[in-house]
């Protein structure tokens, strides 16, 4: 192994607490388990690579994994007298499995040859989140949703572009408004002349339920077109090994914040975020440290799928018992009697069968881990420093699953946020992450992607068709690995991404 | 280079007789005559359908609603029968969904009906995927399916009709979209992008998808367990229930054309045209030549469960009529369907501990 095996462990203090920052162990080059003992052992290529319950769950925690996969693939119907009642009134799509595709990644509406901008219909794995922003922020109170972006007058913290028949009597099957879509393409050149063509989607907002024509001025209004309404994209994303990144130990995660990777221009943050479980018992601050979602917005997989699944597909449940739209315009017009209480959607089974299934998804193997230009590659993945957020490895701490805790793991993020420069930047505030902040994702499974879903996207808004393209995106915290690869040769890019694509 | 490599490969074939076929060969044979024909079959009869409809539309006579139902099964076959392969441009570029969600949402169906408006294929593509497809298009042709699986053509209105329209026309479009990303080009943001047919039949170190031969192979094989697991654990087992009394139609996939046995029938059969090679009158290598230059008893062993698994599920059909649906109600049939369901489980699990392993020897 090589000799530059450096960053030490070393004692940090943080609020008079010492952690042991964790050092990179470069035995990431040749581990071929990703998830310990949980991995699923894949040596080839198929679609079916993400879709495997951990390996050491126990038979009956295997059964219960198998009933939440089905409940996943479920389509929700708007009809109350069927079994499968619950979708809407608005919602972004109607299972779960219509964003996370095979449990892997989405992809971008195709733009047909002729056409400028596509319309957002159902069957898309991407959605927006807006909010109202001022730039200030401000303590976590309850009033604040503890420190919660700031829902839009009317509408949610999220965009529902898709709606129950009759939610909007002037477009059957529309939601809050319509979404659009388009690209803005350019072209980065590597210093030895090599071209490699960007695209960036922007989305434009049209039909909003609560449009109008203002006279005065000749415009059309909408609380949503204002200009203090922010928006921010977000692809759905791999399933694989959730329950092990739960597991990781929050001093591990502190450690890693409290390094000094100054001299790289690094410094990952976390995002201390509400956290419904608290709330549900009661908790007097309920604020936990951010682990999920693309700005570490949700801190457990309970929290994170239960939000979605009210969110997204519109399914009220014993965390998120209220519909999202609930108290707006849109809603009273709706329902019959906007006040009166509902009874939940998803049972209590139903909810929890979701959130385990969401949780022990197997983290394939790695494969080719011998191969000299893997091995080369892993090596210049620590050389230039990608190792710095995309922490190789971890030894995960207990889970109430038991086959998760005390795990040697490979995921390949630092759990933390980091400013990723303003080609990514969205501007929009959530929690503690800002506008230019983003979560390191995992890396374990990379080499599945497009066997999966040929046409998946890397990053929030799905935008890097190549694992390449996403590394060309990464500014800000980022620049400095990134202007390492881009002065790299060319064979030891691709022997970087060979590495990637062993993961 | 890559097409000389390719027609080598075809005209080698077309030399092999007793032989033992290639891996290049079974991948061309599978991609080429078991996958793409398929697909070319599913845009043509969905253009039949559009058609038969267009011609019930102007003509509603029962004779012509006869043909537009038969139109609508003779579709369904390819659909079914590709479902052993639901890899590539028929998820990536989002059509499945398109062609087959179900259950349908007859609440929301019904309400559009009821409306006054203008129904164009436009309209019906900005709804749900869910009140398009097939099972939209079976429950306007057969009816509810309770107590039959077909209705009369005074009970088509004119509502209907347009719906119909609509709905046929998109299901010939998406399935055209989904024949020429195999052919032509799998990605229509990308003019260059080749048909997923090269894609896949090409493996190779500079592929995106599929870096080894095995890597296919490996495809095909976990596409065929794929949906031998769907059509045990999902497709039969959701309505099942856990006994009698928890048997649910409203899970029943095709429960108003009383089809649901011919489409679990053919899914299997696109296990067993993946596996033998033979499609329609077509015949060549599949994976069970592969199977065979390791274990030719396991190779034999592994078509007649196939075929087995075919005739269990066709003998579930109750002898006084009616379909799965109507089957899962009474002891007997649920006798039969739990045969069928253990053969199904059974096969799955030759293909993972026995077939599987074969791609490594």
């Amino acid at each position: 192994m090589k000799a530059w095996i450096l960053l030490s462990a070393f004692n940090i203090f943080v609020g008079g607490v010492a952690y042991a920052a964790p050092s990179v162990d470069m035995d990431y080059v040749h581990a071929v388990k990703s998830g310990g003992d949980t991995t699923i052992m894949i040596k080839g290529e198929s679609i079916r690579a993400f879709r495997n319950p951990a390996t050491n769950l126990t038979e009956e925690e295997i059964a219960r994994h198998l009933t939440g996969d089905a409940l996943f693939e479920r389509n929700f119907s708007d009809d109350a007298s069927r079994f499968d009642h619950g979708l809407g009134p608005v919602f972004n799509n109607t299972s779960c499995n219509a964003c996370h595709s095979k449990d892997g990644r989405g992809a971008l509406p195709v733009i047909l040859p002729g056409q400028e901008w596509v319309q957002l219909r159902q069957n898309e794995s991407i959605f927006l989140r807006i909010s109202i922003e001022d730039g200030i922020q401000r303590p976590k109170t309850a009033e604040n949703h503890w420190g919660a972006p700031v829902a839009v007058p009317g509408f949610s913290d999220q965009l529902f572009h898709l709606g129950s028949m009759g939610v909007r009597k002037d477009l059957p099957g529309a939601g809050q408004a319509q979404v659009w879509m388009k690209y803005e393409k350019s072209t980065f050149t590597y210093p030895d002349g090599t071209a490699v063509q960007l695209r960036k989607p922007v989305f434009k907002i049209t039909a909003a339920y609560d449009e109008y024509f203002d006279s005065v001025t000749g415009e059309t209004k909408s609380r949503l077109y204002e200009k203090d309404v922010k928006t921010s994209p977000r692809m759905g994303t791999p399933m694989i090994g959730l329950g092990l990144l739960e597991a990781i130990k929050e001093s591990d995660i502190l450690a890693l914040a409290a390094r000094d990777l100054s001299a790289e221009g690094v410094k990952g943050t976390v995002n201390w975020v509400f956290d419904i479980e608290k709330a549900m018992a009661n908790d007097p601050y309920p604020v936990s440290m951010g682990r999920f979602g693309l700005k570490n917005n949700t801190p457990s997989v309970l929290h994170q799928s239960l939000g979605a699944l009210r969110g997204d597909i519109g399914v009220t449940n014993y965390a998120f018992p209220m519909e999202s739209i609930f108290g707006t315009a849109l809603f009273e017009s709706f329902v019959q009697d906007p006040k009166a209480p509902a009874p939940l959607e998803a049972s209590d089974q139903v909810a929890n069968d979701l959130v385990f299934y969401s949780q022990t998804l197997a983290v394939p193997s790695r494969r080719n881990v011998t191969e000299a230009e893997v091995v080369r590659g892993a090596q210049i993945f620590h050389q230039v420093s990608c190792t710095s957020c995309h922490q190789p490895s971890f030894v995960t701490g207990p889970h109430k699953i038991a086959a998760f805790s005390n795990q040697k793991i490979y995921p390949y993020t630092d759990m933390l946020l980091h400013d990723m420069g303003e080609g990514l930047a969205d501007g929009r505030q959530d929690f503690d992450a800002n506008g230019r902040q983003w979560k390191t994702r995992p890396l374990w499974g990379m080499g599945h992607t497009h066997t999966i879903n040929p046409r998946a996207g890397f990053l929030h808004d799905g935008r890097a068709r190549t694992v390449e393209e996403a590394i060309l995106w990464h500014g800000g915290e980022g620049e400095y690995s990134k202007n390492k690869f881009v002065n790299l040769p060319k064979a030891d890019r691709s022997a970087l991404i060979q590495f990637i694509r062993s993961l | 280079m890559k097409a000389l490599k390719l027609m080598a490969a075809a005209l080698a074939f077309v030399g092999a007789t007793a032989q033992a076929a290639t891996n290049q060969e079974i991948i061309n044979h599978v991609s080429y005559n078991v996958i793409l024909a398929t697909y070319n079959d599913l845009a043509s009869q969905a253009a039949n359908l559009n058609a038969a409809v267009n011609t019930l539309a102007a003509n509603p006579t029962e004779a012509n609603l006869a043909k537009a139902q038969d139109a609508w099964r003779a579709t369904r076959i390819p659909w079914e029968s590709s479902e052993a392969f639901l890899f590539g441009p028929v998820d990536s570029l989002g059509i499945d969904p398109l062609l087959d969600t179900w259950p349908l949402n007859i609440l929301d169906l019904d309400s559009v009906l009821k409306s006054n408006r203008a129904i164009t294929t436009d309209f019906v593509r900005a709804l749900g995927t869910n009140l398009q497809g097939f099972h939209t298009i079976e429950y306007l042709l057969f009816g509810d399916g309770k107590s039959a699986n077909t209705k009369p053509a005074s009970a088509l209105t004119a509502k209907q009709f347009e719906y119909l329209k609509a709905t046929t026309a998109l299901l010939a479009e998406n399935t055209a979209y989904l024949a020429n990303s195999w052919s032509k080009n799998y990605d229509p943001e990308n003019p260059s992008a080749p048909g997923y047919v090269q894609v896949i039949s090409n493996p190779g170190f500079d592929n995106p998808f599929y870096s080894s031969d095995r890597a296919v192979m490996e495809e095909f094989v976990q596409g065929m367990m794929g949906i031998l697991d769907e059509v045990a654990n999902g497709k039969m087992s959701d309505p099942m229930g856990a006994d009698i009394n928890s048997a649910n139609m409203a899970l029943v996939e095709s429960p108003f054309s009383w089809n649901s046995l011919n489409d679990f029938t053919n899914n299997i059969r696109s296990v067993y045209s993946i596996y033998t090679g033979h499609y329609r009158s077509t015949k060549g290598p599949g994976v069970k030549a592969l199977v065979e230059r390791v274990d030719a008893a396991l190779a034999a062993r592994v078509e007649g469960e196939i075929l087995n698994c075919m005739q269990l599920i066709q003998a579930i059909r109750p002898a006084g009529g009616g379909d799965f649906g109507q089957a899962i109600f009474t002891p007997d049939g649920r006798a039969r369907a739990q045969k069928a369901i253990d053969a199904l489980n059974a096969l799955h699990a030759t293909m993972e501990n026995e077939v599987l392993p074969t791609l490594d020897m």
